[in-house]
């Protein structure tokens, strides 16, 4: 077997598909509007004529590279590339007004690589036991996945949590306009055809961090004309890896966030945009220096992209063994796969696992060589920092209503994309969060299917139906806890104390 | 003109919790009454739920800022000069959006980028309009030729 996957990969072929996946992922992801799923959608028909190692090679590795590539604009730009790197901009970006750019650039490659490569061990070895974790899974459990993804409000939420709520809740508003799944009703649409598909989650990402960062170092027009670093007073560092000393006290993170991002993709549906933020909660939540969360910690831009990373081989998990992605770009890989006569199921595993293997091996491979590419690039992209934001402000404009434009060719989203900056600009006045309400968005209509198809399976008798699951107990108490948390940590230092 | 100049100090002097939460409050009722209409009661079952739990917080909010009115602290306040900044901005944003939708991305990016450039203070001619037509070259590069995008 082992003989196989070395003969399988050592051609040419897969590693130029590596190598386009990793480099074009890495493209795609950073700029905002992109996805790695346009990506993955778009190289889908040239996959016809390649072999099934360096097809699928090259879509995956596509598909963890543009999560990596999406940290880099939100780190040097407070531009998340794609909705799973909107946790890395929190912090990403005030360590970079910190002269950290590069550091933080340095962690997120990294962090981004152990995940991914985590995942992907954990495709190898351990996949059709965790597959069967999924299908116990139902709208119950997603329901009550999301509303455990919702108390990340807590964390998210600044001084005010009372605000933060309230920010989840109109995110939550927010994803009820449109045709409602459930029923097919259109709901406050104001009989308008571009609101039937309701607000879509990308453009209000990037109004919500990009324009509104705009319109914040607009105020300032007279000092436009120095770069981020000069208008900050402080200077770029050279330092772009933890130490040997420092690792340790990453490994922790590393691994529970690993976990978590496993655990986020192989639930269907969830993907990786859930997977950061709870990943990031999580980080939070362990951490002694919980001050720093939100204005440069290198723990939670460590939890985040480890997080976001861990989803992608997650999602092969259940794609790869009971044919239900995990995620939307793994519903993407899953037409590549039957393009090349790989059918999901235990065959994969049996009659075809030389293939299999050799894909899940190229798989580990491109998360490994995308480490090296990013940390290659990271010492020519911080240069970003130094340029004047009389110049970096329009180019991010542009690119930014592009990008809006790109999601479903409609200008729509690129004034709805204006209207979220506008909003987001004021949110941050009033010192609102901006990613309470991007997560209510992002889970409102998962809650919504999940509680209204539940309510219809319980027959009447919804708290028997919801208390008779143990996984749906489980994630009750899971995010009761969550949600008791700061006030338990509050208590416990108070107590502390008193003590002292 | 007493009373007038006292109504317009108390007016700013109300903490800016008590309008935002109110503003919700007022929303919240409107779009919960449009639910009444929705052709499908079941549909209306999870948006009346959301606003509900708004409107409790929302007034939560209001006391909360009427408490902190009475103790006299102030809400953050942004000078008039750096709002009239962001505000142009927007509406700068919004033109070229209005452009890039009657005359096309490039020609509208190749309007906006210098305008932009020189009202934030760059006056070299040179890397302003290099950086332009890069920027439009690299879009046309990746989005046209490479993800084949039907541009605006």
């Amino acid at each position: 077997m082992i003989e196989a996957v070395v003969t399988n990969l050592m051609t040419v072929e897969v590693w130029v598909g590596l190598f386009v996946g990793v480099v074009g992922g890495m493209i795609v992801g950073a700029m905002p509007g992109l996805s790695g799923g346009m990506a993955i959608a778009l190289l889908l028909p040239i996959t016809y004529s390649m072999s099934p190692v360096a097809a699928l090679v090259m879509l995956m590795a596509i598909y963890t590279s543009a999560m990596t590539g999406g940290s880099i604009s939100a780190i040097l730009l407070h531009t998340p590339g794609t909705p799973a790197n909107a946790a890395t901009a929190l912090d990403g970006y005030p360590l970079t007004k910190q002269g950290r750019g590069l550091e933080a650039i340095g962690m997120s490659m990294l962090s981004s690589g152990i995940g991914g490569l985590s995942s992907a061990i954990a495709l190898l070895l351990i996949a059709p036991p965790l597959a069967m974790v999924s299908l116990k899974f139902s709208e119950p459990e997603s329901f009550l996945i999301a509303v455990f993804g919702l108390t990340v409000i807590g964390s998210l939420a600044g001084k005010s949590i009372l605000k933060g709520l309230l920010m989840g809740l109109v995110g939550l508003f927010m994803a009820t306009v449109g045709m409602d799944n459930v029923t097919g009703v259109l709901r406050y649409t104001f009989d308008s055809d571009n609101l039937m598909n309701g607000i879509q989650m990308v453009p209000a990402l990037i109004g919500l961090f990009t324009i509104s960062i705009v319109m914040n170092n607009c105020e300032d027009y007279k000092n436009a004309n120095k770069s981020l670093l000069e208008q900050c007073s402080t200077e770029l560092g050279t330092k772009m890896l933890p130490t040997l000393k420092e690792v340790p006290k990453y490994i922790t993170n590393w691994i529970i966030s690993s976990i978590i991002g496993i655990i986020v993709g192989i639930l269907p549906g969830a993907g990786g945009n859930i997977g950061s933020w709870i990943s990031y909660d999580q980080a939070k939540k362990r951490s002694k220096h919980k001050e720093e969360f939100g204005n440069g910690s290198m723990e939670g831009l460590c939890a985040c992209e480890t997080g976001n990373n861990a989803v992608t081989g997650g999602a092969m998990i259940p794609l790869m063994t009971l044919s239900i992605p995990g995620s939307p770009n793994a519903a993407i890989i899953l037409g590549g796969m039957l393009i090349q006569g790989l059918v999901p199921g235990s065959r994969l595993f049996t009659q075809q696992a030389p293939i299999t293997y050799s894909i899940l091996t190229g798989f580990a491979l491109s998360n490994i060589l995308m480490v090296f590419v990013g940390l290659l690039i990271a010492k020519y992209v911080v240069n970003v920092t130094k340029i004047p934001n009389s110049i970096l402000m329009p180019v991010v404009v542009s690119l930014a209503l592009i990008g809006s434009y790109a999601i479903n060719g409609s200008m729509f989203d690129v004034y709805l994309t204006i209207f979220f900056g506008f909003l987001g600009y004021l949110m941050d006045k009033y010192e609102m969060s901006s990613a309470a309400l991007i997560l209510g968005l992002i889970l409102g209509g998962m809650a919504e299917r999940g509680l209204m198809l539940s309510l219809v399976m319980a027959k009447g008798d919804v708290l028997g139906y919801y208390f008779g699951r143990p996984i749906c107990v489980g994630l009750m108490i899971l995010s009761l806890f969550s949600l008791a948390w700061p006030f338990i940590s509050e208590a416990l230092s108070r107590r502390k104390q008193k003590k002292v | 003109m007493y009373f007038e100049e006292e109504f317009a100090v108390n007016i700013k002097s109300i903490h800016a919790n008590v309008w935002i939460g109110s503003l919700l409050i007022v929303l919240s009722a409107i779009f919960y009454h449009m639910a009444n209409d929705f052709i499908n009661p079941a549909a209306a079952v999870w948006p009346k739920g959301v606003l509900i739990i708004t409107i409790i917080l929302s007034v939560m909010l209001v006391i909360q800022g009427a408490r902190l009115t009475a103790q006299k602290v102030e809400s953050k306040k942004t000078s008039t000069s750096a709002f009239a900044g962001a505000m142009v901005s927007l509406v700068a944003i919004v033109i070229y959006a209005v452009l890039m939708e009657n005359l096309g991305f490039f020609i509208s990016t190749a309007i906006f980028c210098p305008i932009g450039m020189y009202a934030l203070g760059q006056r070299k001619w040179l890397t302003m309009f290099g950086v332009t037509a890069g920027l439009d070259l690299f879009v046309y590069v990746l989005f046209v030729t490479q993800l084949q995008l039907q541009m605006p």
